[in-house]
């Protein structure tokens, strides 16, 4: 099977969609028909959420030419922003001629938290509740183990312990000091909030007992560190060509505008808010829970203490341009919303039924082509200005405009977006 | 002052193929920049360990089958972890053949040293497959199958990070393990022996060689010989911005094999905060 699928976003979407199924495997008739249009019926729809009066389309488009770990990937996204899906596509066919991107992701791991506020506020007694804690983990580890025996067969399970300490220390509030259970939950194919959250409840009233002070909150965290997605791409300058743009000049601009995402959180918002139109689109057509994804990429973009850019792109000494990105990656392709969505199961299907972590990692890898399509159409913008700019200096000049003159008829010749001599000649017949 | 005799032996790593190559399935090994190296100084009375980084019991009647039985002081000197699958006793065999065959004036190329090899290799393991001492001799990279001649493939030199587990495993009982596996996991063993393959044909590309090792330490965890503290180390050299990292050799232990691109540094300093023994060297291939 291929991804490349010449002229594809010529087709009306009927022949698109055969397209597709000739290229699938295993898209049934339920599939099709749940591509087509007919989508989640009501009755089901009726089952996910409370006081449901209706289902709300969206579009469900496939970003061709994928090539990620030397697979062909197909990528269905649901998106209502125009020109994501066309600038996936576009950077998956660039990519490509450079041997496509490479990906990964760590085991399913998530985090459960369960927080301990100690009576006494003293950091000496918060100090105290850790240590006893620490000294319980062996007995809460046998606790907690074969919890969910089926996530076992599946080759999951409990991943260990540790404890935290964190101070909320507000300006002109009391300082408080809490202890903070972690544990780690490997969840296989689930994005796994459910196993997390049913282990977290098992081990309250036991942190309670051992601790002998009040235990608080006992849920997941969607900042899931231990789950993180990885993908990378090497573009040679050459494959970076575009218009006007030599591949230098445009890996350079990228590599700057990098630079600034890292710099300044301004401009990282924007820059991360592009790579996520990626991520959250394959979230969506995959049934899985976006704002998750959204929550703990933004979390890890500040791992730092300062928001950050989620990918970064730099110049190598031999003058390619490394692009790479890395962000936490919690999706599941068993479990909630994915079993009972037809449209769902069939874009898992186009998707070539990946396990939890093979999806994690084609959708870091949409996000960092995402992102590519972005800061290269922004960095080509402004090449091709500054060329033009140039350009309209030299017509300028070349139209007999004084040196005095040469700035003001660019400018006018800029304005007009018209460079022809004979506009240049009558500018400065009007200058003169 | 006597002149002193040196051979020298370098260690090897598996990039690709192990345990797939017991069935048959090809495996990609390379040298590495570190080595043993042995000096035999001449004196009277019977051939004798003088000094040696090496402490093993089998030393004495390796010593036996490679040398002369009197006339020299031995000094090995090793920079390879031992038991770590490292190929640190064909490192050593190597090493004693060479300087032997100094002490003899005679310069054996790598193909006379590949078969001198077994009979000195056999003392520290039963069957020896001969890739590891095949390495050592030539250096480079070597694709392998079982009975064929080793192929030499061309390799750039390959910048890794070794990070070692500081336990050996136990590659008898790890052999035994996969194939009590079968024949469950004969296709992630076949697609084992593909990526050695594949790997062989882009070592000079980091992205799409770590690609492949990525893929084959998934399969290494199907087939049963990864654990914990390995994928861990994994995990840490990918998350530090290695292409690739698999665990290399027999696993139960061992070591893991990252690619070094541009972060060493980085993989070497998350090592250490862990506590992880790590060292990064040359695949000087040829």
């Amino acid at each position: 099977m291929s991804s490349r699928i010449p002229g594809f976003y010529r087709l009306p979407p009927e022949a698109r969609l055969s397209a597709i199924e000739d290229r699938v495997e295993g898209l049934e008739a339920c599939d099709m028909a749940a591509l087509g249009g007919e989508g989640l019926a009501l009755h089901v729809a009726d089952m996910m959420v409370e006081n449901v009066i209706g289902t709300f389309g969206l579009p469900n488009a496939v970003a061709v030419n994928f090539l990620i770990n030397g697979r062909e990937v197909l990528v269905p996204m649901v998106v209502e922003e125009p020109s994501v899906v066309a600038a996936a596509s576009n950077m998956a066919r660039l990519t490509r001629t450079a041997g496509g991107i490479w990906a990964e992701a760590d085991d399913s791991v998530m985090i459960g938290q369960i927080q301990v506020t100690p009576r006494d506020p003293t950091p000496a007694r918060a100090d105290a509740t850790a240590a006893v804690l620490e000294a319980a983990l062996p007995e809460l580890l046998a606790k907690a183990s074969g919890v969910h025996p089926r996530l076992e067969e599946r080759g999951g399970g409990l991943r260990g312990m540790s404890v935290r300490r964190v101070r909320y220390d507000e300006p002109g509030e009391q300082v408080e000091e809490m202890v903070v259970l972690h544990f780690y939950v490997d969840c296989v194919d689930a994005m796994g909030a459910n196993m997390v959250n049913t282990v977290a409840e098992l081990l309250g009233p036991d942190v309670e007992r051992i601790t002998g002070e009040p235990v608080g909150l006992q849920i997941l965290s969607n900042l899931c560190d231990r789950r993180l997605a990885r993908a990378r791409v090497t573009l040679r300058p050459e494959h970076l060509d575009h218009g006007d743009a030599t591949g230098e000049e445009v890996a350079r601009a990228i590599a700057s505008a990098y630079r600034f995402a890292y710099a300044d959180p301004y401009r990282a918002a924007t820059h991360n808010k592009g790579v996520l139109n990626g991520i959250d689109a394959v979230c969506l057509a995959t049934g899985n829970d976006w704002r998750a994804i959204e929550a703990g990429a933004h979390a890890y973009a500040a791992r730092s203490g300062q928001y950050r850019s989620l990918t970064s792109w730099k110049l190598l000494p031999d003058g390619a341009l490394r692009g790479t990105i890395e962000l936490p990656m919690a999706v599941g392709t068993v479990g909630g919303p994915i079993r009972v969505h037809p449209t769902v199961q069939a874009n898992l299907k186009i998707l070539q039924a990946p396990r939890a972590r093979e999806l994690a990692a084609i959708i870091a890898a949409v996000g960092l082509a995402q992102n590519l399509g972005a800061v290269r159409a922004l960095a080509t913008e402004g090449i091709q200005k500054g060329h033009m700019r140039m350009h309209a200096r030299n017509v300028a000049s070349t139209a007999g405009a004084t040196p005095a003159q040469v700035p003001e008829v660019a400018l006018r010749l800029s304005e007009a977006h018209d460079y022809s001599m004979d506009f240049a000649r009558k500018v400065i017949a009007e200058l003169s | 002052m006597t002149p002193a005799f040196t051979g020298s032996g370098l260690g090897k790593l598996i990039v690709l193929g192990e345990h797939s190559v017991v069935y048959g399935h090809r495996a990609l090994a390379a040298a590495v920049s570190l080595g043993t190296t042995v000096t035999l100084t001449p004196r009277p009375g019977p051939t004798a360990l003088s000094a040696s980084d090496i402490e093993d019991d089998r030393l004495a009647e390796a010593l036996a089958v490679a040398l002369p039985a009197a006339g020299f002081a031995v000094d090995i000197q090793t920079e390879l972890p031992v038991g770590r699958g490292m190929g640190s006793s064909a490192a050593l065999t190597v090493a004693l053949l060479r300087a032997a065959a100094a002490a003899r004036g005679e310069a054996p190329d790598a193909e006379t040293l590949h078969q001198r090899g077994f009979a000195v290799e056999r003392v520290f393991h039963g069957n020896p497959s001969g890739l590891d001492h095949a390495v050592a001799a030539s250096g480079g990279a070597l694709l392998y199958r079982r009975g064929e001649p080793p192929e030499a493939v061309d390799m750039k030199p390959l910048r890794v990070v070794v990070l070692d587990s500081g336990v050996a495993g136990d590659t008898g009982a790890l052999v035994a393990g996969v194939a009590a596996r079968r024949p469950g996991i004969d296709a992630a063993l076949a697609r084992l022996g593909e990526l050695a393959e594949l790997g062989a044909g882009c070592l000079g590309d980091l992205d799409a060689l770590g690609g492949v090792l990525n893929e084959a330490h998934e399969h290494l965890r199907e087939v049963g010989v990864s654990t914990p503290q390995l994928d861990e180390m994994v995990a840490l050299s990918r998350s530090a911005g290695s292409p690739g990292a698999k665990l290399s050799g027999a696993g139960g232990g061992g070591v893991v094999l990252a690619l070094a691109g541009e972060v060493e540094g980085v993989i070497l300093r998350a090592s250490a905060e862990r506590g992880i023994n790590a060292f990064a060297c040359w695949l000087p291939g040829i």
